[in-house]
């Protein structure tokens, strides 16, 4: 079946099959398909044929079903490389996504995790079958709270969103068991959309508070809005404005004074690990992005893992089922009276576990026994960040410009004048070779641009991109033109997604 | 460190920009007590100790020589070319695709997995997918809540589902546990005549098919059940391959179908990473959850993809989204995709029909060997319960078979005790004849 949308058949064939090169049209696999075209192979049947209509009946039985495609091995191995190539990624290039952590993701991750000894392992095995993932898991564990100092995890969560929930349910099932009457949370203006999200979830009403002049929560703000009904509050630090929270041991102190519990969200965690553990700074709970902070690819939108760590007296309320050494054998435990339950199908992203193990202890001491690589990794992520904000500081406003971890957050007040904005200095960004930064977050500072560049990369590659982006600086004010229309060398020019909602087509056919 | 470029002239560099001494310097925001003294951590590994490492981890355990194990997740055939191209880099490297005109290839691949999981499943509507077949259970039951809008009304549960997706329906609907009720059962499949009454009090409908026991409800009764209630029908499946050889949730009238993918292009892994199907009509679009991918153009008229119906989720909607999910478990479905691609609507068919052929016959020579073990009639799919007489336990005959280095099934009564006596035996297209017959021959000894 063929499908011709009006859009294309007025093109030019050359445009319409060729496109820049390396970066074909393609079709939709469904436009590919011809009868009879085959892409699999499987061995003769050997047993008695039963046909779906003998086994459930005419009503239930399945026939062919529509519109599924017909492809052969090759033009489905074509297909799928043609649409990689269509894609931007940290292997192609410098990926400064704010808060998204792009870094390198090491390829021996990749081929630890494809052994096929792991890769096979069926969680409802019996357990003398499964030792090699609990320990790789226990293992795993440990070295999160060395880290973090928090002395309980689970590795269930499939997600960092995913761990938030897992971590809220702990703060909620902590308050109900104590018999406090708790009923909101308190998040700060700058946090991401999932934490409030995560929140009404559970059913807490969201306290927010507002970020103070210099970039950082207040303690007076805080002070302003606590009560003994305050189940807790949920910060990030380093902060999405990329600094590191100058109030934080006090707003602890302060959310202890109510019996509250203080939620640290890890997403920021590449800036301090071996720089600073976070139950030091009085953290209850916390969870961490395994495809940030420990390089598991993030595969384009997972899968990812979110850990979640706690302090000493809420390991109780750990999701089921945990995983445990006893003597020299590993057991799951399945029950446990005040768990919150079980959050995930089975045990967790497994295949991220591998991965982030790998990394971790890849990044393990140095050979001289003094530092650890990991601190290494966070203070090359600070640096990069800090060399980025001293070269553009001339160029783009920096609404909190002071020493600042591994992100740094410009504004467009200075691109302005020409009706340019944030958006149109990202799109420019990608003519000039790179994945834009993140866009209009924090929603606290108008217009932000938030630029992550992470310790995988190099000086040169730092300075090139500023580079660019003091180019793009001065084509606001000399070419604007050029800003608004961008981008025009790339596969797509601006693409319409209002258009997308105004007329949803949402498949194929 | 080969993963961090900065070497040390790098730094004197980028400190004498920024008018600091030392690296230290840079964390000068951070008070001296806070920081970290001593970490307590092991030696750094290169490659070569790496792959010591867990290679020796891996062999802690051998592992079977042959197993039955299923229960939601399924071992298949995986075409050699779902991890090659899967594990591009450009897929796995890329972060979500919320930049359309440099990610047009990850948003076209998630647009035909939409296409695709709506022709399985009978839908109108997929999202790109979610966490697992149980998360996503979850969420459809979430939003059938917020659908029906009302606050009284039952949550019917079948008795027959999955007992971890039991569990995690109870973990996400624990404010809503007074108004779960269970719908019971005849047998092995749901009681058809009981769920008509339920039905007059229930918002909320959940069944699973094939269930536990590797039965196949009867949706086409359900469906007519469920049409003059006003119930929101979720539906939930372990084994998507069962889509391949039963008509799809939607034919009957599932207004949420729910399942797992991982039989679809994705290894075990102990059950992790997979990915969750989430299918339902056109009518509930501002309702779904997880990220949802549209056709539109480009400013020159080109066909073009983007992430759509954004204002559903957390980052625009912070407290009023549909959900907190902000992942699609991407290379799990790209992995799906791919396979399902190759398989297409003949390959599809065929593996099913092999699935069901093995299962059937293994069925039918165990019955046959074993007299004193009973299998239901009721229909199945590629998975059934051998019920053992009173004295053998399910629970002894897997250690027994563990003791000989395999699995010959899973043993019910670990998930529910009653269950001890039920043995889930899964058959699929990697299963040889003779390896049926070593089951067969080890159930007609042990019964």
């Amino acid at each position: 079946m063929k499908e011709t949308s009006a859009a294309t058949t007025m093109t030019p064939l050359v445009d319409r099959i060729a496109g820049p090169l390396l970066s074909p049209e393609e079709p939709l696999l469904f436009e590919k398909s011809q009868p009879g075209r085959v892409g699999y192979s499987l061995p003769p049947l050997k047993t008695p044929r039963v046909t779906f209509e003998q086994a459930f009946g005419s009503e239930l039985a399945r026939e062919a079903i529509v519109g599924f495609p017909e492809v052969s091995e090759n033009e489905v191995v074509r297909h799928f490389v043609r649409l990689s190539q269509k894609n931007y990624s940290i292997d192609t290039g410098f990926y400064p996504l704010g808060s998204c952590t792009m870094k390198y993701n090491p390829k021996i991750n990749e081929e630890i995790a494809k052994i096929s000894e792991l890769s096979s392992l069926h969680p409802l095995w019996p357990e003398r079958f499964l030792q090699p993932a609990f320990s790789i898991q226990v293992e795993l564990q440990k070295l999160l709270s060395s880290v973090t100092g928090l002395p309980g995890f689970t590795l269930q969560p499939n997600a960092g969103a995913h761990g938030e929930y897992v971590g809220i349910k702990i703060m909620h099932a902590y308050h109900a068991a104590k018999g406090n009457k708790k009923t909101k949370v308190i998040v700060p203006d700058s946090a991401h959309g999932t934490n409030p999200a995560t929140c009404t979830m559970i059913g807490y009403e969201i306290v927010p508070v507002k970020t103070g002049p210099k970039g950082y929560v207040e303690v007076e703000e805080v002070k302003k809005v606590i009560d003994s009904e305050v189940a807790g509050i949920m910060m990030t630090n380093p902060n999405t404005c990329g600094l590191f929270e100058q109030n934080i041991v006090e707003i602890a102190k302060l959310i202890h004074s109510v019996d509250g519990i203080f939620y640290m969200d890890g997403a920021n965690f590449n800036a301090i690990v071996g720089i600073v553990k976070p139950s030091d700074l009085g953290v209850d709970i916390m969870h961490i992005n395994l495809h940030k902070t420990f390089s598991t690819p993030h595969g384009g939108g997972g899968p990812g893992a979110g850990p979640v760590g706690v302090r000493e007296d809420l390991i109780p309320y750990l999701p089921v089922p945990r995983v445990e050494k006893r003597g020299e054998r590993y057991v799951v435990v399945r029950e446990e009276a005040q768990s919150i339950g079980r959050v995930t199908g089975y045990l967790g992203n497994f295949s991220i576990h591998i991965r982030a193990l790998t990394y971790m202890l890849s990044l393990g001491r140095e050979r001289d026994g003094t530092d650890t690589y990991l601190k290494r990794m966070s203070t090359a992520a600070v640096l990069n960040a800090n060399y980025i904000r001293e070269r553009l500081k001339k160029h783009y406003h920096i609404p909190y410009n002071d020493v600042c971890m591994h992100e740094v957050v410009l504004s467009d007040e200075w691109q302005q004048a020409g009706g340019i904005k944030t958006l149109n200095i990202a799109k420019r960004l990608m003519d000039y070779g790179y994945h834009p930064m993140t866009v209009y977050f924090p929603l606290i500072i108008h217009g932000a641009m938030m630029i992550e560049p992470t310790e995988s990369e190099t000086k040169e590659t730092l300075d090139l991109f500023c580079d660019s982006m003091i180019a793009i600086a001065e084509e606001c004010k000399q070419t604007p033109e050029v800003v608004l229309n961008a981008p025009t060398r790339v596969n797509r020019e601006r693409v319409d997604e209002l258009r997308a909602q105004k007329q949803p087509k949402l498949r194929w056919g | 460190m080969k993963y961090i470029p900065q070497g040390l002239r790098d730094q004197q560099e980028l400190l004498k920009t920024l008018g600091l001494s030392s690296s230290d310097d840079v964390f000068s925001y951070i008070p001296k007590n806070l920081r970290v003294k001593e970490l307590d951590y092991p030696p750094a590994q290169s490659e070569i100790e790496i792959r010591q490492t867990f290679r020796a981890i891996a062999h802690t355990s051998t592992a079977p020589s042959a197993s039955f194990a299923g229960c939601g997740i399924y071992a298949h055939d995986i075409p050699s070319i779902v991890p090659f191209v899967q594990g591009r880099s450009e897929f796995a490297t890329a972060y979500t695709p919320y930049q359309p005109e440099i990610s047009q290839g990850l948003l076209q691949a998630i647009y035909e997995f939409q296409t695709l999981a709506c022709q399985l499943t009978e839908c109108e509507l997929s999202n790109a997918s979610l966490y697992d077949g149980a998360t996503s259970l979850a969420e459809g039951v979430l939003m059938a809540l917020r659908i029906q809008k009302k606050t009284e009304g039952k949550i019917l549960i079948a008795s027959s589902i999955h007992p971890h997706y039991l569990e995690v329906l109870k973990t996400y609907l624990v404010e809503f546990a007074d108004r779960i009720s269970f719908l019971s059962l005849e047998g092995d499949r749901l009681d058809l005549v009981a769920l008509k009454k339920d039905l007059e009090t229930a918002d909320v409908l959940v069944t699973q098919s094939p269930n536990i026991f590797g039965c196949v409800e009867d949706y086409v009764t359900i469906g007519r059940a469920v049409k003059q209630s006003k119930a929101i029908w979720v539906t939930s499946t372990t084994e998507p391959l069962s889509f391949a050889a039963i008509r799809g949730p939607g034919h009957f009238g599932a207004h949420i179908v729910t399942a797992e993918g991982q039989s679809f292009g994705n290894a075990p892994y102990l059950g992790g990473s997979s990915y969750g199907f989430f299918a339902t009509r056109n009518e509930y679009l501002r309702q779904l959850p997880g990220r949802l991918v549209g056709e539109t153009v480009d400013q020159k008229g080109r066909r073009s993809y983007t992430l759509t119906f954004a204002t559903r989720e957390q980052f625009i909607r912070r407290d009023k989204a549909t959900s907190n999910i902000c992942t699609n478990q991407n290379l799990n479905m790209l992995a799906g995709l791919i396979h399902l691609a190759t398989l297409g609507a003949n390959g599809i068919r065929e593996l099913a029909e092999q699935n069901l052929s093995n299962s059937e016959f293994a069925k039918s020579e165990i019955r046959n060997a074993a007299p004193k073990l009973t299998i239901s009639k009721s229909p199945t799919f590629n998975e059934f319960v051998v019920e053992l007489p009173t004295g053998v336990t399910a629970h002894s005959l897997v250690e027994k078979a563990g003791d000989e280095g395999w699995v010959c099934g899973v043993d019910l009564g670990a998930l529910r005790k009653e269950w001890k006596h039920k043995l889930l035996i899964h058959v699929s297209e990697l299963h040889s004849i003779e390896v049926i017959q070593k089951l067969v021959r080890f159930l007609a000894k042990n019964s």
